[in-house]
C-alpha cells in the first residue's frame, strides 16, 4: 500500500491527535522561571499556564527577589475559551466528515475555514504568548540563563512543556486543515449527480412497462366483460398488420 | 439482457395499446422510452443527463452529444434521425401528448433506431486513471502551484498536444472508415479528450467534479507530495519562531546575545526546508 493512497486517514489521525496536544497544553506550563542561590538551592519558582496564569513559590523571602516575580498576569481566559471550543468543533467535523466521500464539496469548503480558524488559533497563541506574557515581564525567548553576580544567584527561564505541545499541535494539525482547504478550492462539483450506474438504473426504471401493460389487459378485460364480445376495431387491425409486418422486415434486415 | 426483455416488455405494450387503441399511451411511452436511451447515452460518455429544469429537448440533448464528439469528425447520431426526434417531439406537443398514427409508427421505429446506437462504458477508463501512475504524466497537483509558462513545460506542452492531435486524425480517419460503431475508437478517442483538457487546465479555473471527490480520476492522479505538509509546516512554525526572535531582539536588544545563534539556525533550517520542500514538490508535479 503506497502512502498517497491511505494519506487522507493518517493526515486526518495525525489532525486528531494535533488537536489532542493542542487542548491538553492549555492545562501544562508555558514558560517556568528558576533562581537559584551558588549551590543550586531553589529560591523563587514561577511557572505559567494559560488557563491559571503565573503560580509563584517563594522558598526564601526577600525583597530582592522580587524583580523576578513576574507582574503581568495572563492572556484573556477568554482566548483559551475560543481555542477550546474551535479545538472540540475541528475533532467532531473530523471525526464525522470526510471530503474524499461528501457529496457537495461545499461543505468541505466551511469545514476548511473552520478548520483554518482553529490552526490561526494556534498560530496566535504562540505568537501572542511572548509579546504579551514574556517580553512585558522582561523574560527572554526561548530561554536564557542569567547569572547576577551581586546577590550570587543564577536565574533559569525557559519555555514549557505546554508551549511546545502547541507548536507540535500546529505541526501535526496543518497538513490536514490545508489539504481540506485546497480539496475545496481546487475542485468544484458541478451538480450533486450520483455514479454512472445508479444514474443509469434510475433512468431504466423510470418508466415501469409492466405497470402499463397490466392497465391495457385490465381495459380491456373490462370492456370484453362490458359488451359481452371480443371488439376488434378494422383500423386497429389495420394498424396491428402493419406494425408486425414493419417489425418482421427490420428483424429480417438484422439477421 | 435487460435491454432485450425491456423490448420485448415494449413489443406487447404495443400490441396491447394497439388493439385497445390508447394511442396516446404509446406515444407518451415511446417518447419516454426514446429520452431515456438519450440520457443513457449521456451518463455512458460522461455528459450527464438530459437538463429537465430547462426543459431541453429530445432533439437539442442529441445535438449536444454530437457536438460532444465532434473532433472525431463523425456524427455519432445520424442528421436526419435528430430530424425524426424533432418532428415526433414537436407534434408530440402539439397534439397534446396524441401523435397521429403515421407519426406514432414513426416514433416506434425510431426508438428501435435509435436503439442501435451502443456507446461504450465509461467506466472502464475511469478505473484504468484511478490504478494509473501519474508521477510522469500528471497535469497538476493539489500542493504545488502550475510551473511558469517558462519554455520547458511549454515546449513538453506543445509536444504533447501536437501528439494527441496527430493520434486524433489517425482515429478520425479509423472511425469514418469502420463500419459501424467502432467502440475502441470511440473509448481512446474520449481518453484523448479528457488528457488534452487537462493539459489545457488552467490555474484560475476549479477542476470540475460530479459526484465524490474520491471517484475522480483527477483528483486520484493529485495525490502524491501530502506527506511534505507537514515540512511545509515545520518551515511556517520556524518562520514564526523566527519573527518572535527578530521583535525581540527590537524590543530587548540585551537577548541579541543570548539568541543570535539560534535566529541564525533557524534561518538555515528554513532556507534548507523550503529548499527540499520546494524541490521535492516540484519533482512530484513533474
Amino acid at each position: 500500500m503506497k502512502f498517497h493512497e491511505k494519506s487522507v486517514d493518517l493526515l486526518k489521525l495525525l489532525f486528531i491527535i494535533g488537536l489532542l496536544f493542542t487542548f491538553i497544553s492549555l492545562f501544562l506550563e508555558w514558560f517556568f522561571v528558576e533562581v537559584r542561590n551558588e549551590s543550586g538551592q531553589l529560591l523563587l519558582e514561577s511557572t505559567h499556564a494559560i488557563l491559571n496564569g503565573w503560580d509563584t513559590i517563594e522558598y526564601l523571602e526577600s525583597n530582592l527577589l522580587n524583580q523576578y516575580i513576574p507582574k503581568i498576569t495572563t492572556i484573556s481566559p477568554m482566548m483559551s475559551i475560543i481555542q477550546v471550543f474551535l479545538i472540540a468543533g475541528s475533532i467532531i467535523i473530523a471525526l464525522f466528515r470526510n471530503p474524499e466521500t461528501v457529496t457537495n464539496l461545499e461543505t468541505t469548503k466551511s469545514n476548511s475555514y473552520f478548520f483554518l480558524t482553529t490552526i490561526f488559533m494556534i498560530i496566535f497563541m504562540i505568537t501572542v504568548f511572548p509579546f504579551t506574557i514574556l517580553f512585558p515581564n522582561e523574560f527572554f525567548f526561548p530561554g536564557m540563563v542569567l547569572e547576577n553576580g551581586d546577590l550570587s544567584i543564577t536565574i533559569y527561564q525557559g519555555i514549557g512543556i505546554g508551549y511546545y505541545f502547541q507548536c507540535m499541535g500546529f505541526i501535526l494539525t496543518f497538513p490536514y486543515a490545508f489539504f481540506c482547504y485546497k480539496v475545496a478550492t481546487t475542485f468544484e462539483q458541478h451538480s450533486k449527480i450520483p455514479n454512472k450506474s445508479i444514474q443509469m438504473q434510475e433512468v431504466k426504471e423510470s418508466v415501469n412497462l409492466d405497470q402499463l401493460i397490466a392497465e391495457e389487459d385490465a381495459f380491456m378485460t373490462t370492456r370484453k366483460q362490458e359488451k359481452g364480445q371480443e371488439v376488434v376495431d378494422d383500423q386497429i387491425e389495420i394498424a396491428y398488420q402493419q406494425f408486425q409486418s414493419q417489425r418482421k422486415n427490420s428483424k429480417r434486415l438484422k439477421k | 439482457m435487460m435491454l432485450d426483455s425491456m423490448d420485448q416488455k415494449y413489443e406487447t405494450l404495443v400490441e396491447k395499446c394497439i388493439m385497445t387503441g390508447n394511442h396516446s399511451k404509446l406515444s407518451a411511452t415511446t417518447l419516454h422510452l426514446i429520452s431515456n436511451h438519450a440520457d443513457l447515452m449521456g451518463i455512458k460518455l460522461g455528459i450527464g443527463r438530459r437538463n429537465p429544469r430547462k426543459e431541453e429537448f429530445i432533439h437539442y440533448f442529441l445535438e449536444r452529444i454530437n457536438r460532444y464528439i465532434v473532433h472525431l469528425g463523425i456524427n455519432l447520431i445520424p442528421a436526419d434521425m435528430i430530424k425524426r426526434v424533432k418532428i415526433v417531439e414537436t407534434l408530440f406537443s402539439k397534439s397534446k401528448g396524441n401523435l397521429p398514427k403515421t407519426y406514432l409508427k414513426d416514433a416506434i421505429a425510431l426508438y428501435y433506431d435509435i436503439r442501435k446506437i451502443q456507446i461504450p462504458e465509461m467506466d472502464r477508463f475511469t478505473r484504468a486513471l484511478r490504478r494509473h501512475d501519474y508521477s510522469n504524466t500528471r497535469s497538476f497537483n493539489l500542493f504545488s502551484k502550475k510551473p511558469r509558462n517558462g519554455p520547458s513545460s511549454t515546449m513538453v506542452r506543445d509536444l504533447l498536444m501536437t501528439e494527441i492531435e496527430k493520434r486524433e486524425r489517425e482515429l478520425r480517419y479509423q472511425f469514418q472508415n469502420s463500419k459501424g460503431m467502432n467502440e475502441q475508437v470511440l473509448e481512446t478517442s474520449l481518453q484523448l479528450k479528457n488528457i488534452k483538457s487537462a493539459l489545457n487546465y488552467n490555474d484560475s479555473r476549479k477542476i470540475p467534479i460530479q459526484g465524490r471527490l474520491k471517484d475522480n480520476a483527477n483528483y486520484h492522479a493529485s495525490k502524491k507530495g501530502r506527506g511534505w505538509l507537514i515540512v511545509l509546516a515545520f518551515i511556517i512554525l520556524l518562520g514564526v519562531s523566527e519573527a518572535i526572535l527578530i521583535a525581540e531582539t527590537i524590543l530587548l536588544p540585551s537577548s541579541l546575545e543570548g539568541v543570535g545563534g539560534l535566529m541564525v539556525f533557524f534561518l538555515i533550517s528554513i532556507l534548507l526546508l523550503g529548499y527540499l520542500y520546494y524541490n521535492n514538490v516540484k519533482k512530484i508535479w513533474r
